[in-house]
């Protein structure tokens, strides 16, 4: 099986609304290829295959075919096979994992994958609506009702809250860090948001409640973005003669799939979401405690904390203790008089999808090229330290699809 | 191509198909202070000295017109209309960041907020350094 590695990326600052700039989603695409193709620094041709992750562009902007807006990144990719992946959330990390495949199973030695999605082009409830499909759309829409997934994960945070007793300000704790993070990373929607713990704590006329126990600063954004990664071979890293030591490269991967509706799962365990985890952690032959980095899907307070278990980072209902303690905080936002903790794993340091934003298909990829930017040390103030191993977990759906990685260098 | 024989004038009215005409003569009301003018068969009339918008029931198609913008005097009654519009709890456009140009590097300054059907509304300053 061939080794797969990152030769260069790129993203778009999610702080943009497209509409606002008469652009649209193939001008996402475009842009964030030509980044990473500058990045990696490769000739176009070299290319041999695209796939370009997106979850619902034929609702939010009635464009799809989207693997035909490759060879406008360039002209020398015109010709080139082309994909577009779609698992809800998950889309992006399935963009990644079919670029990833395509080089272990020898098709291919270079592959451009892109993640995009234009979400600001209708109201906050028709694009709710659209959002709706990622559940169990004609089943869970006449319960849940409107805002169809933050009630979902407000379900899931009650069953959690039910069955290990945390609390609302348990949760703000995600989302004070997730904000605290964002300040961090020039290209955060929430950058320049400020967010106190006692605002995310309690419900107020500036955090309005959504669906209880969830609050605004709960939720993931709305956002348009883009982001990319170029993936090769070790057959190419020969060919150009770059260091493999130096180099990014995938260790690991599970990918599972569970029931769609929310009530046919098993929350808050997710057994078929933790499968995905101990796969990608047998194939890299590490630990959890092995990791020095994490991007964790977190499209709501709750599920950063659940997440925490799936990946085995915590004991099942010690999610909120982990946070609490500081561990997944970045040294540089974290209280300093807490000095160095027996067991740290950063965990969104750029600001996840609370505050870095959430373009849906893009997201997988944003933490796939997140994770390049830690083990090549170009996450300027962000940067984790001594970073060696990073794990990235895109999921689905009310963790429907789930995706974990498990990356390294050197 | 023959000469047009005409200037068009100030906006007279145009016709939004909406769910509830009622329930969205309100909403206006309440967001942008047009009052009421007249009822007719399948709706209800709107507006002010500038502008009477005729919301008749029928299938909302918010993509038809992308959006409309009015104009405001200035910066400060922009951020008022921000203030006003975030206390009724409207529909905003990039929440924490909702004023800015209307297209990149464009001196015109807007905010953009959708009504209970979807439609795409802009307040923009002309010219708002000025």
């Amino acid at each position: 099986m061939n080794d797969v590695y990152i030769l260069g990326g790129g993203r778009t600052d999610f702080k943009r609304n497209l509409k606002k700039e008469g652009k649209t989603i193939r001008h996402l695409i475009i842009e964030a290829g030509k980044k990473a193709i500058d990045d990696a620094k490769i000739d176009p041709a070299e290319i041999q295959a695209g796939a370009v992750g997106n979850f619902n562009a034929g609702q939010f902007t009635k464009q799809l075919q989207l693997g035909a807006f490759i060879p406008e990144i360039d002209p020398k990719l015109r010709g080139i096979p082309t994909m577009h992946t779609e698992a809800a959330c998950a889309s992006g990390a399935l963009s990644v994992l079919l670029g990833a495949q395509w080089i272990t199973g020898g098709f291919h030695d270079v592959v451009l994958v892109v993640g995009a999605e234009q979400q600001k082009t209708m109201s906050s409830l028709d694009g709710s609506n659209v959002l709706g499909a990622a559940a169990d759309y004609h089943n869970e829409k006449p319960e849940y009702g409107d805002f169809m997934f933050p009630k979902l994960f407000g379900r899931i945070a009650q069953i959690y809250i039910e069955k290990y007793g945390a609390s609302e300000a348990d949760l703000a704790q995600v989302a004070w860090k997730n904000y605290a993070h964002a300040k961090l990373n020039p290209l955060a929607q929430m950058r320049d948001a400020d967010l106190t713990l006692d605002c995310a704590s309690q419900v107020s006329d500036k955090n309005p409640s959504v669906a209880p126990p969830l609050k605004v600063s709960d939720c993931s954004q709305i956002t348009d973005g883009a982001a990319s990664v170029i993936l090769v071979s070790g057959k190419y890293l020969d060919k150009i003669g770059r260091d493999k030591n130096k180099t990014m490269r995938l260790l690991g991967y599970g990918h599972t799939t569970d029931y769609l509706p929310l009530d046919k799962k098993d929350a808050p365990t997710f057994s078929i979401a933790r499968k995905a985890a101990e796969k990608a952690f047998s194939m890299a032959n590490l630990k959890p405690q092995d990791l020095q980095g994490a991007e964790v899907h977190d499209c709501f307070s709750i599920t950063e904390i659940v997440a925490y278990e799936i990946l085995g980072l915590a004991e099942p209902g010690k999610g909120v203790e982990l946070v609490k303690s500081g561990a997944t905080t970045l040294p540089q936002v974290r209280n300093q008089k807490s000095g160095k903790l027996p067991f740290e794993i950063p965990v969104n340091a750029g600001g996840g999808l609370i505050a870095d934003g959430h373009p849906v298909g893009a997201t997988g990829v944003r933490q796939v090229f997140e994770a390049y930017q830690q083990l090549t040390e170009q996450a300027g103030a962000r940067q984790i330290e001594n970073v060696k191993r990073f794990l990235t977990f895109n999921m689905g759906g009310s963790l429907t699809t789930s995706v974990a990685m498990v990356w390294g260098r050197g | 191509m023959p000469k047009v024989p005409f200037t068009v004038g100030v906006v007279g009215h145009f016709g939004l198909a909406v769910r509830d005409p009622k329930k969205s003569a309100k909403w206006f009301e309440r967001a942008l202070g047009l009052k009421k003018e007249f009822e007719f068969g399948s709706g209800v009339a709107i507006g002010n000295d500038n502008v009477t918008i005729a919301l008749f029931k029928g299938k909302p198609l918010p993509e038809t017109i992308d959006h409309m913008s009015f104009h405001l005097p200035n910066m400060a009654t922009l951020r008022k209309a921000l203030e006003h519009l975030k206390s009724i709890e409207v529909d905003l456009e990039d929440p924490g960041d909702e004023i800015g140009p209307e297209g990149p590097g464009s001196p015109h300054m807007g905010l953009w907020f959708h009504d209970p059907d979807g439609y795409r509304w802009e307040l923009s300053v002309q010219n708002a350094n000025k």
